[in-house]
């Protein structure tokens, strides 16, 4: 995802960056990568989606079996 | 599909947890002290003989090209309408008064948008989605004026309309439909894996000891859900149902144009997919949320045990599970004013 996403600064040319070895590197990675979790989330769906053995409607576990759709 | 597309979508399941299960968890807590009545009080009670199917009316982009409402009032059709949220204001508009109106989205300001906001002119949030969505165009310009009509005709409409109202929803919306005179019934969303120990949906329904139901992702979906499920229709026709954007639509008039735009820049586009339909010849564009949901709905037809019509005349719904019908063909034998006919 991060080849695609529009950047804010260019690296200087010539310069690679040295692979992280520092604790306050490492964090701003992290924090990088969940910003960047948290804009995409904007993307997401309305509400999650799950659908296991037929079940559309789940009312505990007495029901679960009467709710399961027929065929 | 470009490849922005495919890894968009491919992460949609973990982007839509990342962006409405806490906000839905905690409006399931504050609806709690406001839930009476649930979905499992609506499906106590037998379906009407003689009232074999239902149509959903979703609110897509085919609403408004093709009018629809207008097909069904003059058809005398007499089954039940189960209308998503956003597609309220077309039907009350048109002269149809859906039996009931499903909402889900935990957007905590958007979705009462839908049935008329009373504080929408205090409101200063620079939210501009109204004035690009097409869910409801109509919405989109004149926006206080329209709100007020719209909020004079839920109220004159609200109490024949049951709410079909899922605990995520923001506590304005329970607010509104109570306020426009609705009874609501709860739902919670089946959201994860029950059977697992950690199951936010169990903890839920432990909570509040309401029915948890599959939503499919979107609004319309679950509306088509809540229809053969809970209304036990076995044959379901959904209108509006388009799940993608009509050719044309420039990418500044879809919903994530602004966040599509803020995150890829000049390669926004590629996250369009283009799906040519092979009973209209025509070619829609699915933004990553719309082709997922797509996914997500032929996944659901295929074990659904009813007989979905897709009478949208539109859109990219298409498949395995999903007979594509013209709506006139669908209300030909199942309307009186065209039996007669």
């Amino acid at each position: 995802m991060a080849e695609f996403l529009k950047g804010n600064y260019e690296l200087p040319k010539g310069k690679t960056p040295k692979p992280s070895a520092s604790p306050k590197k490492a964090k701003r990675k992290d924090l990088t990568s969940e910003f960047e979790e948290r804009a995409l989330s904007k993307l997401g769906g309305s509400l999650c989606f799950v659908m296991k053995k037929n079940t559309f409607v789940w009312s505990g576990e007495g029901d679960e079996a009467a709710r399961q759709s027929a065929d | 599909m470009k490849p922005l597309a495919k890894a968009l979508i491919s992460r949609m399941p973990q982007l839509t947890v990342l962006r409405s299960a806490e906000t839905a968890l905690e409006n399931a807590k504050r609806n709690q002290p406001d839930i009476r009545l649930t979905i499992g009080d609506l499906a106590a009670a037998p379906p009407l003989a003689g009232h074999d199917s239902a149509i959903v009316i979703a609110a897509g982009p085919s609403l408004h090209r093709h009018n629809p409402v207008a097909e069904i009032v003059s058809s005398g059709y007499e089954g039940d309408i189960v209308a998503a949220d956003g597609a309220l204001g077309y039907c009350l508009r048109n002269g149809l008064v859906p039996d009931y109106v499903v909402t889900l989205d935990p957007h905590p300001t958007r979705i009462c948008r839908w049935f008329g906001d009373q504080n929408l002119a205090s409101r200063r949030d620079g939210d501009d989605y109204f004035r690009r969505q097409d869910l409801d165009p109509h919405l989109g310009t004149d926006e206080l004026a329209r709100n007020q009509e719209l909020l004079a005709l839920v109220n004159r409409h609200g109490p024949s309309i049951k709410a079909v109202i899922c605990t995520s929803a923001d506590r304005s919306v329970a607010t509104r439909c109570r306020e426009a005179g609705m009874t609501l019934y709860w739902w919670n969303p089946l959201m994860d894996d029950v059977d697992r120990r950690e199951s936010v949906a169990r903890a839920l329904y432990r909570l509040n000891k309401v029915p948890c139901m599959v939503s499919g992702g979107n609004v319309g979906s679950a509306a088509w859900v809540f229809t053969h499920q809970v209304l036990r229709r076995p044959e379901v026709a959904v209108v509006g149902m388009d799940l993608s954007y009509p050719p044309g639509t420039p990418l500044t008039k879809t919903q994530y144009y602004t966040e599509l735009k803020a995150l890829f820049g000049d390669r926004a586009e590629e996250a369009m997919t283009p799906i040519q339909n092979p009973h209209t010849q025509e070619t829609w564009h699915a933004d990553p949320a719309y082709f997922w949901y797509r996914s997500c709905f032929l996944e659901l037809a295929a074990q659904a045990p009813c007989t979905t019509f897709n009478c949208t005349e539109g859109g990219v719904l298409f498949g395995d599970g999903v007979e594509w019908m013209p709506l006139r063909e669908f209300l030909a034998s199942r309307s009186p004013a065209r039996q007669e006919t």
